[in-house]
C-alpha cells in the first residue's frame, strides 16, 4: 500500500542479512585469498586464449609463440587449482561458522519456538539453510566482483584490437543478454511436479512398510499393490512430462546459442574483411566475445538464485533474531524449600487460555500424584512448574518465594523432571546417565541408582556394562528399559523437587511396584508430584490433586479422596468390586 | 508346506540373478534401438559441425558457413533433443515396472524378513534402488553409440594429421588411468561425505527433537558443545572434500593440459617442417576436442556400470529371497475351535528364544487374559497365532489344524489385532475404518460368515438410521456396518464433530487425529474385518481408564460367544476374564480361572495385590 513501508522492509532484510554474515564472522582473509586467485586467473586466461589464437593462426615460432603458450598453459593449470582449492575451503569455513553460530543460539531458544516449527524444518536451518547462504556467497557474491573485473579485462584487451570493434561489441552485447534472457526463461516448472510426485509416492510407500504388520493381519497386499502402482503411474506421468518439457527446450536453447555467435561474428566479420584486425586477434575475439556473452548472461542468473536463496536467509534470520531464554540472570536457587504453590495462573499454548487463575498447593516433603482425564493440563502444570514457559499470569512460588526470581539455568538444574518422552542420545549407558548431573558420579552411585531404578540386572548383563551403546535415540532399548534409565538419571541429580510425567507407564505391574518404592525411599522428606493414569502408580501418592478442565476439582489426602471424590474411587476403589462380590 | 525354517537360509547375488532381474518385467527394447540409431546420427553431425568451427577460426566468415553452421547447430540439437526423448522414455518405463515388482515383493515378505532387512532400505529400494535398474539399461545401449561417435572421432583425426593423431594415442592409456584413479578417489569421498552429512543431521534431529529434554535437564552448556562438536566433524570432512574434489579436478586439467602441450610443441614443429599446413593446430585441436569427448563419454559409462552393481544386489537378493504366498495353503477349518500351542519354541533370533517349549490352549468362546512380566513373550503369542510369524519348532492348531497348513489369508482373517498404538494410513476416517474389508477384489469378506454381524442392540440400529438423515446415499452394507463399527468403538461422536465427519482427512499416520481418536478409529476398523478371533494387546493402555472401560465394555458386549484374548497390565481387564494364562520368560507359569490362580500362581496374586486388591484372608497391601 505504502510504497515507501514496502522499501523499507526490503531495506530492512537486507541489512538484516549482512549483519548476521557479520555475526557469522565471515573467514575474510580466505575470501581475500579467492578473489586474488580469480583475479590473477583472468589475466592468465587472457594470455592464454591469446598465445592459442597465434598457434591457430599458424605462428609457430617456438621462442616468441610455442614457449610462452606451454608457459602460460602450465601457470593457469596451478593457478586454477589453487584457487579451486581455496574456493572450497572458503566455502567449508562459511559453513562451519554459519552452523556454529545459529546452533548457539538454537540451544537457547525458548520451548515455545521449538513447538512453532516442526524439527524437521529447524534440523534443515542447520545443515542446510546454512550451506544456500554459503552458495549465495560464493557463487553469486564473489562472482559478481569476479565478473565485473573479467568483463572489464577482456574488453579493455579488444580495445588494443581495435578501439571501434570494442564498441560495436558493447552495442550488441545486451542483444546477446537479451536473447540469453529471453530463452533462458523458458525454464518450465515440470521438475518440481515430478519431485513432488515421487516424494508422495516414498511418503505413502513409507507408511506402509514401517507398517506391514497390519497389511499381513489385515490381508490387504493386493490392495496395496494397487494402491502403490496408482503412485508409480503417477510419478511416471509426471516423469513424461518432464522428458518433453526438458527435451524440446533443448533445441530453443541451440537456437539461442546459434542467434548469439551470429551476432558476434557479424560484428566482428567487417573488421577482419576490411584488415582492421588479424587473424590471431579475430579467433582472440571471437573467444572473448563468448566469454563476455557468458559473464553477463550469468549476471542475471544471480537475481534468480539470490531470490532463491532469500528462503534460506529468511529462516535463518528468523532464527537469529528470536529472543533467547534468559538462563543466567536471577538468584542461583540452591536450597529450595516449602510447598510449590500456583497463585492466579494463567496459561494458554494458543489463544484459547487453558489455565485461567489456577490455585494450588504442593504439599512439600510429600509425594503428590496429578490426576484428571485427559486434556485437563497434568502435563502442562509440570511444564509451567519447571518453568519451560512463561506465565500469561499469576506466580508459581515454592517456600514463598517466587520461583521467576531465580535464574532458570540454576532453578532448572534443581528440579528434577522426567518427561514422558524418555530422551537418550546416541551414546553409552554411561553417557545418558549422567547426561544433566553435571559432577562426578562414581560406579557405585550409578550401580545403586540403577538398582533403584530396577535396571542395574540389565546393565550387568550386558558385556559392556555402562559403556553400552544405547543406539540412536535409545533404538536399542525397549520403552520400560527407557524410562527406567530415565527414572535413575532422575535420581543421580539428587533434587529436592521430582516431577515425574506418566514415568513408570511402560513398565509391568512388578517393575512399577520395585521402583516406586524406591521412589518412596530415595525421596523420603523431599517432594515429588507425578502425573499418572493408572490405579496402580496413584495407589503411591500421599496426597491427589484432580484436575478438570483447568481446575483443581478437588485435592486432599490419599485416603479421604478414594472415598471422597468419584474420580478417584473410579479408578482406584472399581477393581476391588470384584472381591466383595466374591 | 511348513513355513518354519525359512530365515535361516541365505541368498547370494550372482550374475545369472542379474540377468532374471531384468526377464521380471517387459523391457521396451525398440525404445533403446532408435535411441542408439540416432546416437550414431549425432556423431556424424558432430564432425561436420567440427568443420564449421574450423572455418570459423580461420577465419571463413562467409554467409554459406554462419548459415550452415547456424542449420546443422539446431538439426543437431533437434536429434540429441529427439534421442533423449527415447532415452528417458525407456528408463521410466523399466522403473516403473522393476517399482511394481519391487513393491510386490515387498508386500509379500515374511514379516521376519521386514524386520531383518528395515524399513527404511526397503523403501528406498522401491524409489531409489529401482533407478539403477533403467541407468543400468541406458548405459549398456549408450555404450553403442558413445564407441561408435569415438571411432568417427578418431577417424577424421587421422584423416587430419595421422602423425600427430598417432602420438596423441599415446595418451589415451593416460586418460585410461586418470579415470580410474579419479574412480576411486571420487568414490571415497562421496562415501565420507555422505557418512559426515549423516551423522550431522543425526546429531541435529536426535538433539532438536529433545529439545524439552535438554531445557528441563538445563544442560545447554553441554549440548552447545556438542553441537559444535558435530559441526566441526563435518567441517573436517568438508576440508578433506576440498582437497580431494581439487585433486580430481586439477588430474583432469592436467590431462587436457598435457593434450595442448603436446599438440602445441609437435604440431608447432611439424609446421615448421612443412609437414602440416599454416593452420593445421586449429583444425587437430577441435577434432582432438571431438575424441576427448567421446572418450570420457565411454569411460564415464564403466564408471557408473560398476556403480549401479550394489543398489541392484540389494534389490535382486530380496527378489531372490524368501516371500509369502497368501493364498497358497488349506482354508481355515469352518467350525471355531481352540487355539492350541504344542511345545512351542520361537526367537526373532532364533539364538534367543522368546518362547520355550510352551504348550497351552486358548479355549474357543472365551475371554482368555494373558499376564507376566516385559519380556515374557505376551506380544509374540499373539503374533504366532495369526501366522505373521511361525515357531522354529512345535505346533499351533486352531481347531485342531495346523496353522502352518493354513492359507495365511484365511488365517489371519479369522483374527481382529488390537495394539496399543495402531497406525492409521493417510486417507479419510472412512478409507481407514473400512481398510480391511475390501479385501481382495473390491467386494467385502466381512459380514460374509453365516452368524449375523455384531450383535447389535435394535436400539443402537435405529438410533444410526434416525441420526442419517443429511445423507442422501441409500446407505449400503458397508456404509452401514461402518456406522455400527464407530458406534461400538465409541468413535461416532468425535466422528461426527469432524469438519467433514467420515471423509475428513486423518493426515499422514493419522497424526491429524489425538491418540485416543486414533485408538477408535483403530478399533472400528477391527470390528469391520468381523474377526472370529479378537487380540488385543494393551489396546486399552492409551486410553484414559474411562474410555478404555466405555469402548470394552460394548466390544465385550458385542462380541460375546467370540473368542477374545486380551493382553494388559491392568487387573481390571483381567480378573474378568474366564481364563487366565501366566506367562513367565516364554514358560508357562500357571492357567487356569482367577479362583485357581490365586492359589497356583504367585506371579497372579503378586500382580492383585500390587494393584490394591484386598485378597481373602490376607490385609490389601496398602
Amino acid at each position: 500500500m505504502d510504497l515507501s513501508a514496502i522499501f523499507r522492509k526490503k531495506y530492512g532484510s537486507f541489512r538484516r542479512f549482512f549483519l548476521m554474515l557479520v555475526k557469522a564472522r565471515l573467514p575474510f582473509l580466505w575470501i581475500a585469498l579467492d578473489l586474488a586467485f580469480s583475479f590473477g586467473l583472468i589475466k592468465i586466461g587472457v594470455s592464454a586464449t591469446e598465445y592459442s589464437a597465434r598457434l591457430y593462426a599458424g605462428e609457430v615460432d617456438f621462442a616468441a609463440v610455442v614457449l610462452p603458450f606451454l608457459l602460460v598453459t602450465v601457470v593457469n593449470l596451478v593457478l586454477s587449482s589453487l584457487s579451486g582449492l581455496v574456493t572450497s575451503v572458503c566455502s567449508a569455513f562459511m559453513n562451519r561458522n554459519l552452523r556454529r553460530m545459529v546452533w548457539r543460539k538454537a540451544v537457547r531458544l525458548p520451548l515455545g519456538f521449538y513447538e512453532a516449527n516442526t524439527p524437521k524444518e529447524m534440523i534443515s536451518r542447520i545443515t542446510t539453510d546454512t550451506a544456500s547462504i554459503t552458495q549465495l556467497v560464493m557463487q553469486v557474491f564473489l562472482p559478481i566482483i569476479t565478473g565485473a573485473y573479467s568483463a572489464w579485462v577482456l574488453l579493455t584487451r579488444i580495445s588494443t584490437y581495435d578501439r571501434a570493434l570494442m564498441w560495436s561489441l558493447l552495442v550488441v552485447l545486451p542483444l546477446n543478454v537479451l536473447i540469453t534472457f529471453v530463452l533462458g526463461r523458458l525454464n518450465f516448472g515440470v521438475s518440481d511436479l515430478t519431485n513432488r510426485r515421487t516424494a508422495e509416492l516414498t511418503a505413502a510407500l513409507a507408511e506402509r512398510t514401517n507398517n506391514m504388520m497390519l497389511i499381513k493381519t489385515m490381508g490387504t497386499e493386493e490392495k496395496e499393490m494397487d494402491a502403490g502402482v496408482a503412485r508409480m503411474e503417477a510419478s511416471y506421468r509426471a516423469g513424461v512430462l518432464n522428458t518433453w518439457v526438458r527435451n524440446l527446450s533443448q533445441p530453443i536453447q541451440a537456437i539461442a546459442g546459434v542467434l548469439k555467435t551470429i551476432v558476434i561474428v557479424m560484428v566482428g566479420r567487417s573488421f577482419y574483411a576490411s584488415g582492421a584486425i588479424s587473424l590471431p586477434e579475430w579467433i582472440a575475439y571471437y573467444g572473448f566475445a563468448g566469454q563476455l556473452t557468458n559473464l553477463l548472461g550469468a549476471y542475471l542468473g544471480y537475481w534468480a538464485s539470490f531470490k532463491s536463496a532469500q528462503g534460506a536467509t529468511d529462516r535463518v534470520s528468523q532464527i537469529m533474531d528470536a529472543p533467547s531464554e534468559d538462563a543466567g540472570t536471577g538468584e542461583t536457587a540452591t536450597e529450595l524449600a516449602g510447598d510449590i504453590r500456583l497463585e492466579g495462573v494463567a496459561f494458554g499454548y494458543g489463544d484459547s487460555l487453558l489455565f485461567d487463575g489456577l490455585d494450588m498447593t504442593i504439599p512439600a516433603g510429600q509425594i503428590t500424584a496429578i490426576v484428571g482425564p485427559s486434556g485437563s493440563g497434568k502435563s502442562t502444570l509440570l511444564n509451567l512448574i519447571d518453568r519451560l514457559y512463561p506465565l500469561r499470569g499469576g506466580t508459581v512460588s515454592i517456600g514463598g518465594r517466587d520461583t521467576a526470581a531465580y535464574s532458570l539455568s540454576s532453578y532448572r538444574k534443581a528440579l528434577g523432571y522426567v518427561t514422558q518422552e524418555c530422551v537418550m542420545y546416541a551414546g553409552t549407558l554411561r553417557d545418558n546417565l549422567l547426561q544433566g548431573v553435571g559432577r562426578e558420579v562414581s560406579d557405585e552411585e550409578l550401580d545403586a541408582a540403577c538398582a533403584a531404578a530396577g535396571i542395574l540386572e540389565y546393565v550387568r548383563s550386558l558385556p559392556d556394562k555402562y559403556g553400552a551403546p544405547v543406539g540412536e535415540g535409545g533404538a536399542s532399548l525397549s520403552g520400560g528399559q527407557r524410562q527406567r534409565l530415565t527414572v535413575a538419571r532422575a535420581l543421580l541429580k539428587r533434587p529436592d523437587y521430582l516431577l515425574l510425567d506418566e514415568a513408570t507407564a511402560a513398565m509391568d505391574i512388578d517393575g512399577k511396584d520395585k521402583v516406586w518404592t524406591s521412589i518412596r525411599q530415595t525421596m523420603a522428606g523431599k517432594t515429588v508430584v507425578f502425573v499418572a493414569h493408572d490405579g496402580q502408580t496413584v495407589r503411591n501418592a500421599d496426597h491427589i490433586i484432580v484436575l478438570r478442565d483447568g481446575k483443581v476439582e478437588a485435592a486432599g489426602a490419599r485416603d479421604r479422596m478414594l472415598t471422597a471424590n468419584a474420580f478417584c474411587k473410579e479408578m482406584l476403589d472399581k477393581t476391588k468390586g470384584r472381591e466383595e462380590e466374591a | 508346506m511348513k513355513r518354519q525354517k525359512e530365515k535361516k537360509r541365505r541368498y547370494a547375488f550372482s550374475l545369472k540373478d542379474l540377468v532374471r532381474f531384468y526377464t521380471r518385467f517387459p523391457i521396451p527394447w525398440w525404445m533403446y534401438i532408435v535411441s542408439v540409431v540416432l546416437g550414431f546420427a549425432a556423431g556424424e553431425l558432430a564432425i561436420q559441425l567440427a568443420k564449421f568451427t574450423i572455418s570459423f577460426n580461420k577465419g571463413e566468415l562467409y554467409n554459406h558457413v554462419i548459415i550452415g553452421y547456424a542449420l546443422l547447430t539446431i538439426l543437431n540439437s533437434v536429434v540429441g533433443a529427439l534421442r533423449s526423448v527415447f532415452d528417458d522414455y525407456a528408463s521410466l518405463r523399466v522403473t516403473y515396472r522393476a517399482r511394481q515388482a519391487v513393491w510386490k515383493k515387498i508386500l509379500h515378505l515374511p514379516q521376519s524378513e521386514v524386520d531383518r532387512r528395515q524399513p527404511s532400505a526397503l523403501i528406498s529400494g522401491v524409489t531409489n534402488d529401482v533407478g539403477t535398474a533403467s541407468t543400468l539399461m541406458g548405459m549398456l545401449f549408450g555404450i553403442f553409440a558413445s564407441f561408435y561417435s569415438f571411432a568417427r572421432a578418431l577417424v577424421e583425426l587421422f584423416r587430419c594429421q595421422a602423425t600427430l593423431a598417432a602420438y596423441m594415442l599415446v595418451t589415451i592409456p593416460l586418460a585410461v588411468l586418470v579415470f580410474t584413479v579419479v574412480g576411486r578417489l571420487q568414490h571415497e569421498m562421496q562415501r565420507r561425505t555422505y557418512a559426515s552429512l549423516r551423522s550431522m543431521t543425526e546429531f541435529f534431529s536426535e538433539h532438536i527433537s529433545a529439545a524439552k529434554n535438554i531445557k528441563t535437564q538445563a544442560m545447554e552448556d553441554q549440548e552447545e558443545a556438542a553441537g559444535l562438536a558435530a559441526i566441526d566433524k563435518r567441517f573436517r570432512a568438508d576440508l578433506y572434500e576440498a582437497i580431494m574434489g581439487q585433486l580430481q579436478v586439477s588430474l583432469f586439467s592436467f590431462y587436457n593440459s598435457l593434450g595442448t602441450v603436446m599438440i602445441a610443441l609437435f604440431g608447432s614443429s611439424m609446421i615448421r617442417k612443412g609437414q602440416m599446413e599454416q593452420t593445421g593446430i586449429n583444425d587437430f585441436t577441435t577434432y582432438m576436442n571431438n575424441v576427448n569427448q567421446y572418450l570420457a563419454e565411454n569411460l564415464t559409462h564403466y564408471q557408473t556400470l560398476r556403480g549401479t552393481q550394489g543398489a541392484l544386489q540389494y534389490v535382486g537378493e530380496m527378489l531372490e529371497g524368501p516371500q509369502e504366498e497368501p493364498d497358497q495353503g488349506e482354508a481355515a477349518p469352518e467350525q471355531v475351535g481352540d487355539l492350541q500351542l504344542e511345545h512351542v519354541t520361537f526367537g526373532y533370533d532364533p539364538a534367543q528364544p522368546v518362547l520355550r517349549d510352551l504348550t497351552v490352549t486358548i479355549p474357543a468362546g472365551k475371554v482368555t487374559a494373558v499376564i507376566g512380566n516385559n519380556g515374557s513373550g505376551k506380544s509374540t503369542l499373539l503374533k504366532l497365532l495369526q501366522g505373521v510369524y511361525y515357531p522354529d519348532g512345535g505346533t499351533i492348531r486352531m481347531g485342531g489344524a495346523d496353522v502352518s497348513r493354513i492359507a495365511p489369508h484365511a488365517l489371519r482373517r479369522q483374527f481382529g489385532y488390537i495394539l496399543q498404538n495402531n497406525p492409521l494410513f493417510s486417507g479419510s476416517v472412512r478409507d481407514n475404518i473400512i481398510y480391511g474389508v475390501q479385501g481382495e477384489k473390491g467386494e467385502g469378506f466381512a459380514w460374509s460368515t453365516p452368524e449375523p454381524p455384531l450383535l447389535f442392540e435394535g436400539t443402537v440400529r435405529e438410533n444410526i438410521e434416525y441420526g442419517d438423515v443429511d445423507d442422501k446415499r441409500p446407505p449400503d452394507a458397508v456404509e452401514q456396518n461402518m456406522r455400527w463399527a464407530a458406534q461400538l468403538a465409541d468413535a461416532d461422536g468425535f466422528i461426527a464433530s469432524l469438519a467433514e465427519g467420515y471423509d475428513t482427512d486423518v493426515g499422514e499416520s493419522g497424526k491429524l487425529l489425538s491418540g485416543g481418536q486414533r485408538q477408535r478409529v483403530a478399533i472400528a476398523r477391527t470390528l469391520m474385518t468381523d474377526p472370529r478371533y479378537l487380540l488385543m494387546d494393551e489396546a486399552g493402555a492409551s486410553l484414559d481408564h474411562k474410555s478404555d472401560d466405555t469402548i470394552f465394555r460394548s466390544v465385550r458386549q458385542a462380541l460375546k460367544g467370540r473368542t477374545i484374548v486380551v493382553v494388559a497390565h491392568d487387573m481390571r481387564s483381567v480378573v474378568e476374564a474366564d481364563h487366565i494364562i501366566v506367562l513367565d520368560h516364554g514358560t508357562l507359569e500357571a492357567q487356569g480361572t482367577h479362583a485357581e490362580l490365586l492359589k497356583t500362581s504367585p506371579t497372579y496374586r503378586g500382580y492383585l495385590e500390587k494393584q490394591g486388591y484386598a485378597l481373602a484372608g490376607e490385609e490389601a497391601a496398602r
